[in-house]
């Protein structure tokens, strides 16, 4: 953490520690799940609770993002196939079947939606001339040898009290992050991770949604005076 | 008798020769002596000598009171001072503080002046501090000299935050500070966009006004970068706060007042005038809404009576700030410069019609920029700037339908089996992340969203076939993809199993997705190219399905924005 924002800070005890708890759950981690080729350069966080987090992959060597693979762990293979049909219903044109892939599976060379047990995946070309297909099937084969992991105890500290500037602190477990405020505030993504800026007095809402490297979705509401 | 008529007519005769004597040549006539017969008199009227009055000089009251020589614009002052009887004399005007002369400047002498020009340096150039000097006159050459005085006061004028205000300013979002996707950081309208002030690495000494060093501190230009406000790593929250000149954004028409936040700080401290008052002049087009010393830290409002944004568009305002100042009691002068700010301003429809208040639902500079850059000030009616926006998104992104699948790449829909509560990732797409390649969803969230940050009410309707299995199509031309086909798709499949488009509160349609057939005949060639652009809903469902009547118009929400 950078100096300046260092001096920023007016941290109280106790900090909000978001804590979890510590029941289990099958799980892949991102390494497993990342193709042959490919490196991970960002995720994108989904606030909803029923949405996929999107891992966004770049071939190695290169800086921009080809490969969108979107990742759902529902509760149930019920939720996963209802995430499957929700994605079916709001393409307009049509998903083909395409074999080989998952318990089932629809799309082409460019795109591939399938379920494997209770989770959902769709993969997305968005550059170059890569068979998402043959991708999805790597992807699959990770799926099958997904297995029982603690969810992480703590994942993120949320100050108590923020004067102006503070950072939010999340632990080695969180893979990607996306923080809200409601009130007089702003979070903010930088280099070095998230922070809220208060923009007036008031209390402060901070919402922190995560995902792991075991793709699980994890979540943190505090109010910071 | 006749001796005492002569005696008498002699004596006048010599007393007319006398006086004639006096007056110089008195012409021809009597000599003196000579016999009153003789007695002639001139035609010429008597002259009184020539008087050769004293020397004198003095300041007069208009004498310039103060100077700033660092104010922008700034290159002399004209000392002058009244004179008398200056002929065969010379004029100089000495500069002095403390008894120590610091410029002497050769007096031009004109009818009843002395005057010379100051550019505010000492003799080695370099500028006089602030604080009262006294400026001697002297007229020398003719016996003594003599002198007269007059106090001038050097001032430091300048302002150190400008801002703006008024009901029809709204906020402004960068969405990407230092590039970090997600880095948003807003500028609300309590910030003011202009400042000027040392930045907190500078050494000590410097001020607002002057950089450690004592050179003018160069004013910020207008912010060029659309996605990150500037960055200053020694700051709290990586912002520049110090000095900067950012944007504003304001609903069309409406008319700024501008309040200003003096500063007189110079790396020698505070100049406040000490001898002299000085006060701002309105700029054109404003009135003081107070009268306001210009002391350090003190703040005056002008009212302002145009509006910067005429219309949606991107538009440049420089405000001069030129400044008066007077002796007590006498009369105001005007100094000679102007402390001259620059402003880029951005026309809105109207105030952001998002539902949502949290950010980052607000105007995106980038955004605003952009539909700006489309308007160009052709117009503030919320259906026309709508309009321009379809042709915008339609011609000028480059995007492409997916004409493999029609799937979305920025929007997803988190309630399965609904379209409620869609997301549109714009921050995604305003940098093309997820590549070019769209479906209607995504083009209704970047036309709705692009609209409701200018002020345009639109909102997000769903079209589906009320007996559900999707409905036919006619010829239609999707976005980038070069003209009318029988499908959008490469399939051949000539049906939507949905649609996305956005409705203004009287349900005409803006779509981007596609181009409808505007010929009467959108279920066979020829084509009319005919972008969508406040169609009825009828008309525009006429337009895209042959079986228009099972076709729905349902949803009407908006998209909440990453």
């Amino acid at each position: 953490m950078r100096p300046g924002l260092a001096s920023a800070l007016l941290v109280t005890l106790p900090l909000a520690l978001a804590c979890v708890s510590a029941h289990a759950q099958r799980a892949v981690s991102v390494e497993e799940v990342t193709p042959p080729g490919w490196v991970l350069i960002d995720v994108d966080v989904p606030e909803h609770e029923s949405a996929p987090v999107r891992l966004r992959f770049a071939p190695e060597g290169q800086a921009r993002t080809e490969l969108l693979v979107d990742v759902l762990i529902a509760g149930d293979r019920r939720g996963a196939h209802d995430a499957a049909r929700g994605l079916r219903e709001t393409t307009a044109g049509e998903l083909g079947e395409v074999q080989g892939v998952g318990d089932a599976a629809a799309g082409d060379a460019g795109f591939v939606a399938f379920v494997r047990g209770e989770v959902f995946v769709v993969v997305r070309r968005i550059g170059g001339s890569h068979d998402a297909i043959a991708i999805a099937r790597r992807i699959d084969a990770s799926l099958l040898q997904r297995r029982e992991v603690a969810l992480p105890r703590a994942f993120v500290q949320v100050p108590a009290r923020i004067e102006t500037v503070a950072p939010i602190q999340l632990g080695p477990e969180v893979l990607g992050a996306h923080v809200s405020v409601e009130g007089p505030g702003l979070a903010r993504r930088t280099a070095d991770g998230w922070l809220v800026a208060r923009s007036g007095p008031g209390p402060l809402t901070v919402r922190v949604v995560a995902f792991d490297r075991h793709l699980r979705r994890l979540e943190h509401v505090s109010t910071a005076r | 008798m006749e001796r005492r008529v002569r005696w008498v007519a002699r004596a006048i005769g010599a007393a007319m020769v006398l006086v004639g004597a006096c007056a110089g040549d008195a012409g021809g006539g009597a000599d003196a002596g000579g016999d009153a017969e003789a007695l002639t008199f001139s035609s010429r009227v008597y002259e009184a000598p020539a008087v050769q009055l004293p020397p004198f000089i003095g300041a007069r009251e208009d004498l310039v009171p103060a100077l700033d020589p660092e104010l922008p614009g700034f290159e002399a002052v004209a000392l002058v001072f009244d004179v008398r009887g200056a002929s065969e004399t010379t004029c100089t005007l000495t500069v002095e503080r403390d008894a120590r002369a610091l410029r002497s400047l050769p007096g031009t002498l004109s009818e009843g002046s002395c005057e010379a020009t100051w550019d505010g340096r000492d003799e080695l150039g370099a500028v006089v501090d602030p604080g009262p000097v006294r400026v001697v006159g002297a007229l020398s050459g003719r016996g003594e000299p003599v002198t007269a005085d007059a106090r001038v006061e050097i001032v430091r004028l300048g302002v150190s935050a400008v801002q703006l205000e008024g009901e029809g300013r709204a906020p402004l979002l960068y969405r990407a500070a230092n590039r970090r996707t997600y880095g948003y950081v807003e500028v609300p309208v309590t910030t003011p966009p202009w400042r000027l002030g040392p930045d907190a690495r500078e050494s000590p000494g410097a001020t607002a006004l002057e950089l450690a060093d004592g050179r003018p501190r160069p004013l910020p230009p207008p912010w060029d970068d659309l996605v990150s406000p500037p960055l200053d790593s020694s700051s709290s929250d990586g912002l520049e706060r110090d000095t900067h000149n950012l944007p504003t954004a304001w609903v069309a028409g409406s008319i700024p007042d501008v309040r200003v936040t003096f500063t007189t700080a110079w790396i020698g401290g505070i100049a406040d005038p000490l001898e002299v008052e000085v006060r701002a002049i309105p700029p054109e087009g404003f009135t003081a809404e107070d009268e306001v010393e210009v002391l350090e830290g003190a703040t005056a409002r002008f009212v302002g009576s145009r509006s910067w944004a005429p219309s949606v568009g991107r538009y440049e305002e420089w405000l001069p700030l030129r400044f008066e100042a007077r002796r007590p009691g006498g009369p105001w002068v005007t100094l000679p410069g102007a402390f001259t700010t620059s402003h880029r301003v951005y026309g809105l429809v109207a105030a952001p019609s998002f539902d949502r208040t949290d950010a980052p639902h607000r105007p995106w500079v980038d955004v605003v920029d952009r539909v700006a850059g489309w308007v160009d000030g052709a117009s503030a009616e919320p259906d026309q700037v709508a309009s321009r926006i379809v042709e915008g998104v339609f011609y000028e992104l480059g995007l492409r339908y997916d004409n493999e699948r029609g799937a979305s790449f920025y929007t997803t829909y988190p309630s399965f089996s609904s379209f409620r509560n869609a997301v549109f990732d714009l921050s995604r797409f305003q940098g093309l992340e997820n590549g070019t390649v769209i479906n209607c969803s995504d083009a209704a969230s970047i036309v709705s969203s692009y609209a409701n940050m200018m002020g345009i009410d639109l909102r997000y309707r769903i079209l589906q076939n009320r007996f559900g299995g999707g409905f036919d199509l006619n010829y239609l031309y999707a976005i980038g993809r070069g003209g009318f086909a029988r499908s959008p798709f490469l399939s051949g499949r000539a049906s939507f199993s949905y649609h996305a488009i956005t409705a203004n509160p009287d349900a005409l349609v803006f779509d981007a997705t596609l181009a409808v057939d505007g010929d009467g005949a959108p279920g066979s060639p020829p084509h009319t190219t005919l972008l969508v652009q406040g169609l009825t809903s009828m008309d525009y469902l006429v337009a895209l399905s042959p079986e228009w009547s099972n076709v729905n118009v349902g949803l009407n929400e908006k998209v909440s924005l990453r």
